[in-house]
């Protein structure tokens, strides 16, 4: 194979080069010049996230291709969640900036790690061969671990990074074996190839490596995207990292995870295959494998998120209930419901938990329930807003919550899963009870202890303004948003069937 | 023209909520009032001057506003309708409205919460007005949701206390089980219509064939689910738990969220979709059976209780059966006309009330009340006019409403053979019971000793003392309590049964709403000339029993006003504590016990707790505890990892 067979492309990956010379230029500045300016480090941070974001808009529309021998595909799909993924990353870096200074934390580690934690999630997006996936996901997870210990001296920062760590490592474990049993079956590891080699019946042996390379495949990406029974690491990481991280990691390595996903599973056990194929008859088992996982999900992470007193750990039970109504657009294969679920959720998820870091403050001292008592008339610039995203969460109709919910549920019911749609509606009713305890607590309960009202830093007051109207414009106007999603659909029907 | 009676308070919500804080509450009255006052101007202008003139079976007005959502085939406008459905209903609800925004400046005087108090009120009007004039489901489901929110809000406006706080909460929660049918509704009607305007959805279920009794059909599924939304929202059995306890908010809230209006919707949804229901027999009997079932279970429960809202709220819950089994019937008009009639005359009784418990600092126990129609002359007088009104004494308000529901119920061509009977005598016997309950509440309440002196007044609010003495309230109250005896009184006249008039007077309501409405295979209902010299005989039999009714309880509570009702009834049949057993204690001790010990094991919030111990111990234990905490995840994610492989396994096979 010459080079020009490699496919090397630089502008199919022009949003990961700008992102990790990024990342590396922030090194080598500390190196040459050190200063503990963070409005330095994070300049060129934001600046280099806008950057790549313009890169990844400029290729919108551009035909459909692959590059570096099938690795790295490029289409409005993969453009759509990388634009998700760096926008994730900017509100990240708006939400840490008191943080740093708070915690007297060098600010350009930090930013760097986000910045390569940002080129994983944009490999992620764009992968389409599973060693990519695998790559992506390693990159991600190793820039996570970091951040979520990054309040050295606090036990439970370290605890959570520590527990990330071992859990992490056991499930890309998973992960590999995965892929390696499927390229053991089908000799190939690109996704179009694997659909190819699955559309013909395949012998014995491999199909029984196969479907052992798919259930560990299930394994892998159900934890990355805390899918119950894999979740048991989301909690303790949610609750114990600093909240900016915390806020980061609900959404943006969340989103890339779900985009591979998508991608994988619409592939491999998506496609139109032949009655004889063995893909047709690991569709159907892989269809309701992932159904049932959606319906544990969702109904577990609701129902423990009532119990919990700490506001961090109950958000985290909510974001595994979230991923199980979006595993419900893998199971339909309505790649434009997830696409617009996981922007709601973005938008919606890093305003809840800028609050929560604002409240919380140095050493995430306030994150029980009890400590936002009162809060609601004393402070209307944080109980309002974050009223608003509760309410966004719950699926009330006006806010992004209500569209993307019912976008979902309406593809499922459409799909023929009605089932799903009737559990998962139940569950959304009983989310309600624990979204609004938190409203109830804000401004129908006495402050416990008198709590000096904190200020509002510039930088946490443009994420909630940002977020708050962007609830409001996803659920009151999101023609524009539908707009663009339409015009991604007829750029990449192969995904569609 | 409809933007502006949406959206104007909508505006008066958002200037009360950004500058009321700092405003005088004066200025906060009339902001608040001018908006909603606009909106009624202008919903008569456009009912009289635009829907009127036009012929009665064209009487239709689209406004599209906006295009919210469009996405392959699903498409939903922020867009209007007006009908004469639509059209009845904005007229009342932006009347009473007013007015009750009228009366919440005088009672709401002195409050800490003034302007949260009005800037709620507007955003309610909005949604309200939303949920009606929508030209979809969707929207409508945008205003049914926002009226909820509104109403939770306005529960817990007095959130110091904590029942307050308790009673907000159950009706958001029990509103969302009932929304929780209509958000499946939706998507069924999506998945079958491929399509959510209301207008395109009954044109094509007009050509769909009926579905015989207790066949499930895919119209009845969705009529069932959209019940199911409607019974939350109207407080029928068994979503009505909420209501009575909606009460603990201020009193001009449960005038016109409680009573008047967002309880109404989920009539008004079942008349909107009435094409469906008519070709769903079994959905139209079970609708009947719960609306008929509710009314007297309430009436029952409205017998025993002291507070004097709560009476009214078991009484709502009650007449909201009626419009529920009129409609199950195929009488869709009659349940509407009684919606209508029924705002009038319970707003009234709720304003009458919140006058009292105004002039008695905020008690409102009727045992410490009495004798106060010396005191209280024009409150005394209007809440006569209602309770004659609501026991359906002639020729007030309703009279006219209950006698058609109870008519064309036992003429139903659409129940089964002898539940048409069966539900009328149900609906008789309701009768007698509110007129025994209403009366109950005004003697208790005006008539006899005065036994306010000796009660602990103002216990609930806490900071009025000093001796009592009750005074008539202030004219911004008096006067919408004589707007609404008027209405009491006359608004019944716009749906004479042409059988009283031997067919001169036409029944206005009737003719008006009948192009909106669907009616059951055409001319089943309509009754043979004939049979209406039987409905005038029926309407006077029924009147004969309340008055009979009405004079017995009047004398018998005279003679002991304290009299203790049964304990079933003071308890209400102890189905809230029924509730609570079945279903909020297993929910919660599942969620705590089972999953949160078994799955979430929580070693972190242990370490935290034990900091201190733990870095004595140094890092041995620590490290024990974390390793620990980690090895029942690892066994958890390896558990799992055996199930998925085990059944691919298997599956592959």
């Amino acid at each position: 194979m010459g080079i020009e067979g490699l496919g090397i492309n630089y502008s199919a990956i022009l949003p990961e080069i700008i992102l990790a010379l990024t990342g590396v230029a922030l090194m080598l500045m500390e190196a040459f010049w050190p200063s503990r300016s963070k409005r330095r480090a994070g300049l060129v941070t934001l600046a280099g996230l806008g950057i790549a974001l313009m890169a990844t808009l400029q290729l919108w529309g551009a035909p459909r291709q692959t590059a570096y021998a099938g690795m790295v595909i490029i289409d409005d799909f993969r453009l759509l969640f990388t634009a998700i993924v760096i926008i994730a990353s900017v509100l990240a870096v708006f939400l840490s900036w008191n943080f740093l200074e708070e915690e007297r934390i060098q600010p350009t580690a930090y930013f760097a790690l986000l910045l390569f934690c940002a080129v994983g999630m944009a490999l992620l997006t764009s992968s389409h061969d599973l060693i990519m996936v695998f790559l992506g996901i390693e990159t991600v997870t190793i820039s996570t671990y970091v951040l979520a210990g990054y309040r050295r001296n606090d036990l439970r920062s370290t605890e959570a990074a520590l527990k990330y760590f071992i859990l992490g490592a056991f499930s890309s474990a998973f992960l590999l074996y995965g892929i390696a049993l499927v390229y053991g079956a089908t000799h190939t590891t690109n996704l179009s190839a694997i659909q190819a080699a699955l559309n013909q019946p395949l012998g014995e042996a491999e199909r029984a490596l196969m479907m052992v390379g798919a259930a560990m495949l299930l394994i892998g990406f159900g934890f990355k995207v805390t899918a119950v029974p894999f979740h048991v690491w989301t909690p303790d990481v949610y609750e114990g990292a600093p909240t900016p991280v915390t806020a980061f990691l609900s959404v943006g390595p969340k989103a890339a995870g779900f985009a591979a996903f998508l991608r994988v599973s619409s592939l491999i056990f998506g496609a139109d295959f032949d009655l004889a194929s063995a893909g047709r008859a690991l569709q159907s088992d892989w269809i309701s494998a992932l159904a049932v996982m959606a319906i544990l999900t969702m109904t577990f992470g609701n129902l423990i998120a009532i119990a919990q007193t700490n506001i961090k750990r109950m958000l985290a039970y909510s974001s595994i209930a979230h991923a199980g109504y979006v595993l419900m657009g893998i199971v339909a294969r309505d790649w434009q419901a997830v696409a617009f679920y996981m922007i709601a959720y973005t938008v919606m998820n890093i305003g809840a938990f800028a609050v929560v870091a604002l409240i919380a403050r140095r050493g995430d001292e306030h994150v029980l329930i009890e400590d936002y008592s009162g809060l609601g008339f004393r402070q209307p610039t944080l109980s309002f807003p974050l009223t608003v995203f509760l309410i966004s969460l719950t699926g009330i109709p006006g806010t992004a919550g209500f569209v993307g919910k019912f976008w979902l549920f309406k593809s499922a019911w459409e799909a023929g899963f009605s089932m799903l749609v009737i559990i998962a509606v139940i569950n959304t009713v009983i989310s309600a009870y624990y979204y609004l305890y938190v409203v109830i607590v804000m401004f129908f309960r006495e402050a416990k202890r008198e709590i000096e009202p904190v200020p509002l830093p510039g930088a946490f007051g443009f994420t909630l303004a940002v977020t708050v109207l962007g609830t409001f414009y996803l659920g009151l106007l999101p023609t524009r948003v539908f707009y663009y999603l339409n015009q991604a659909q007829t750029a990449i029907a192969h995904l569609i069937h | 023209m409809l933007k502006l009676i949406v959206f104007s308070p909508l505006v008066g919500a958002a200037l009360i909520g950004l500058g009321g804080r700092r405003w005088s509450e004066r200025i906060i009255g009339t902001v608040g009032c001018a908006t909603v006052g606009l909106s009624t101007v202008l919903a008569f202008y456009v009912f009289f001057a635009r829907l009127l003139p036009l012929d009665p079976e064209h009487r239709l007005i689209f406004e599209p506003f906006y295009n919210w959502i469009a996405s392959g085939r699903l498409h939903a406008d922020f867009g209007f309708q007006l009908d004469p459905l639509s059209g009845v209903y904005i007229l009342f609800v932006t009347f009473v409205g007013f007015w009750i925004h009228v009366f919440g400046v005088g009672y709401m005087h002195g409050d800490s919460g003034y302007y949260r108090f009005f800037a709620y009120m507007n955003l309610f009007m909005f949604m309200m007005l939303l949920l009606v004039l929508a030209d979809n489901f969707l929207l409508m489901f945008v205003g049914w949701e926002g009226v909820g929110l509104c109403s939770y809000l306005l529960i817990g406006h007095y959130f110091t206390r904590q029942y307050a706080a308790d009673a907000a909460k159950k009706a958001f929660i029990v509103n969302r089980i009932g929304d929780f049918g209509f958000a499946l509704g939706i998507i069924f009607i999506f998945a079958t219509f491929h399509t959510i305007r209301f207008a395109e959805v009954m044109a094509r279920a007009a050509h769909m064939p009926t579905e015989a009794l207790w066949t499930m059909g895919t119209l009845t599924a969705i009529c069932l689910l959209l019940f199911v939304g409607a019974t939350g929202k109207s407080a029928q059995i068994p979503l009505y738990v909420w209501l009575p306890d909606a009460m603990a908010g201020p009193t001009p809230v449960s005038a016109l969220i409680h009573a008047a209006t967002m309880v109404t919707a989920g009539v008004y949804m079942v008349a909107r979709t009435s094409q469906m229901y008519t070709r769903s027999l079994t959905a139209l009997f079970i609708v009947a059976l719960v609306g008929g079932l509710t009314a007297f279970f309430a009436a029952t429960i409205a017998l025993g209780q002291d507070n004097i809202k709560k009476v009214l709220a078991y009484s709502t819950i009650s007449q909201l059966g009626y419009m529920f089994m009129a409609c199950g019937a195929g009488a869709f008009i009659a349940g509407i006309f009684h919606v209508v009639t029924h705002a009038f005359f319970k707003a009234l009784l709720f304003l009458g009330a919140g006058s009292v418990i105004i002039a008695l600092h905020h008690n409102e126990d009727m045992r410490q009340m009495g004798g106060l129609k010396k005191y209280m002359p024009i409150t005394y007088k209007t809440f006569i006019i209602a309770w004659l009104a609501i026991a359906g004494v002639f020729p007030l308000a309703g009279f006219f409403s209950k006698d058609e529901i109870l008519w064309r119920t036992a003429n139903s061509a659409v129940l089964p053979p002898g539940w048409g009977r069966a539900l009328w005598l149900l609906g008789v016997i309701t009768a007698i019971l509110t007129a025994i309950y209403m009366t109950r509440l005004v003697v208790m309440t005006f008539h006899g000793e005065e036994r306010f002196r000796h009660g602990e007044a103002g216990s609930a609010a806490g900071h009025h003392g000093g001796p009592l003495s009750p005074q008539e309230s202030p004219r911004t109250m008096t006067i919408p309590l004589i707007v609404l005896a008027v209405l009491s009184v006359v608004g019944g006249w716009l749906g004479i049964p042409e059988g009283f008039s031997a067919g001169t007077l036409p029944n206005w309501i009737e003719h008006f709403l009948h192009p909106a409405i669907a009616t059951v295979s055409e001319g089943q209902t309509t009754m043979e000339p004939a049979s209406q010299g039987s409905e005038i005989g029926l309407a006077l039999g029924t009147l004969l029993l309340v008055v009979a009714a009405l004079v017995w309880a009047y004398r018998f509570y005279q003679r002991q006003p304290l009299w203790q009702p049964p304990s079933v009834l003071v308890h209400k049949y102890w189905v809230d504590e029924a509730y609570d057993r079945l279903f909020v204690r297993p929910i919660r001790a599942i969620s705590t016990v089972l999953l949160w010990q078994v799955f979430d094991v929580r070693i972190i919030d242990g370490a935290v707790n034990g900091t201190a111990a733990l870095v004595r111990a140094g890092g041995r234990a620590l490290r024990h505890i974390q390793t620990g905490a980690v090895r029942s995840y690892v066994v958890m994610i390896f558990l799992g990892a055996l199930i998925v492989i085990t059944y691919f396994m298997l599956a592959g096979r």
